[in-house]
């Protein structure tokens, strides 16, 4: 079954924004770092991972810094401040949901 | 008759995403690409099926301009707002560097006077802002400002209709701004403003309308030719 597209932007902004709390990183290294930190449960299209990044960028969660590694240049990202606020209220708003879910996966029945 | 789609970065910055950031979403998306390639490469793929696999793995470029413009949060505020951008923000930016300009010469002055320069008909400073603040002040600055604004709007591909509004409204009201110096031998002095008179409407209006067409002609010839390279 396909997630919602809602739900999936969702959860790859939360992995976005998880994974660069941790340190900067740029594109391709984020979409393997998906890959592998979800084991390959949650495959971010690679190809909408820029349009994700641009707009958590815009919303000023995320600053851009190009670097130069081995001769090529790199546009890395990084958390600010307002993003690191942002990212405890989504965890918080994504333990809340999902552990309500687990709870009506888990049998939980009316009184 | 078009006969194939426009380039990804004319797609994008006609969609309202701001030119430096629609080069940089390219780039970056065709870094990843060759970054899927050498890592295919490595796994012992030849260079024909690396290039397929970064291909389904990363998407085409039309997919990532649909994921673009699914996201209305990208486009920029003068996309958005092209009357405020490219209308009234010009005429405003005009007002500002006009008095600007005015409070740097009247600074010029003044720290010239506390250097203790008397400042007669014949001192430098008074001979150079009575030859050159006239004609920067009411014939150059209208007309960078409108280019200025106007140029942005090319570059950004926007409908030409905000621009024209603009260039008419700066060119305009620069017409109705006047300087003079006055550099009688004793006390020389200046002063500007902005009015109409009946006396000189006809001067006015050929200001007016010179410094539209100075802006507003080549303005209407690159986005022809931005038209026409689009066409072909």
């Amino acid at each position: 079954m396909q997630a919602s597209s809602s739900l999936m932007s969702g959860i790859s902004e939360l992995l976005l924004l998880r994974l660069l709390s941790e340190r900067q990183m740029y594109g391709y290294e984020l979409a393997r770092a998906i890959r592998t930190t979800t084991r390959q449960a949650i495959s971010v299209g690679e190809g909408v991972l820029y349009p994700a990044l641009h707009s958590l960028e815009r919303r000023g969660w995320l600053k851009a810094r190009r670097c130069t590694v081995n001769g090529r240049t790199r546009v890395y990202y990084a958390l600010t401040r307002a993003g690191l606020r942002h990212l405890k209220k989504i965890t918080q708003e994504w333990r809340r949901i999902s552990g309500g879910v687990d709870a009506a996966l888990l049998g939980a029945r009316y009184a | 008759m078009r006969n194939r789609p426009p380039p990804p970065l004319d797609s994008l910055i006609q969609a309202g995403i701001a030119p430096r950031r629609a080069r940089r979403i390219l780039r970056e998306f065709a870094e990843h690409h060759a970054d899927v390639v050498a890592e295919r490469l490595n796994l012992g793929d030849s260079a024909h099926e690396a290039r397929l696999a970064a291909s389904v793995r990363v998407g085409s470029e039309q997919q990532l301009l649909a994921n673009l413009l699914a996201r209305p949060e990208l486009r920029s505020w003068a996309h958005r707002q092209p009357g405020l951008a490219f209308a009234i923000a010009p005429v405003l930016f005009f007002a500002l560097t006009f008095v600007a300009s005015l409070l740097a010469m009247i600074a010029l002055v003044e720290w010239r006077k506390a250097n203790g320069d008397a400042l007669s008909a014949a001192s430098p400073v008074i001979q150079w802002i009575s030859a050159y603040a006239g004609a920067y002040l009411l014939w150059a600055l209208p007309c960078g400002v409108a280019a200025l604004f106007a140029l942005a709007a090319a570059r950004r591909r926007e409908s030409s209709i905000w621009p024209c509004v603009g260039i008419v409204a700066v060119c305009f009201v620069g017409a109705l701004t006047n300087f003079s110096v006055s550099v009688s031998p004793d006390a020389p002095s200046m002063g500007a403003g902005i009015g109409i008179g009946t006396d000189h409407l006809g001067a006015t209006l050929m200001r007016a309308c010179g410094t539209t067409a100075l802006v507003l002609l080549p303005f209407l010839r690159v986005r022809w030719l931005q038209r026409m390279s689009l066409l072909h």
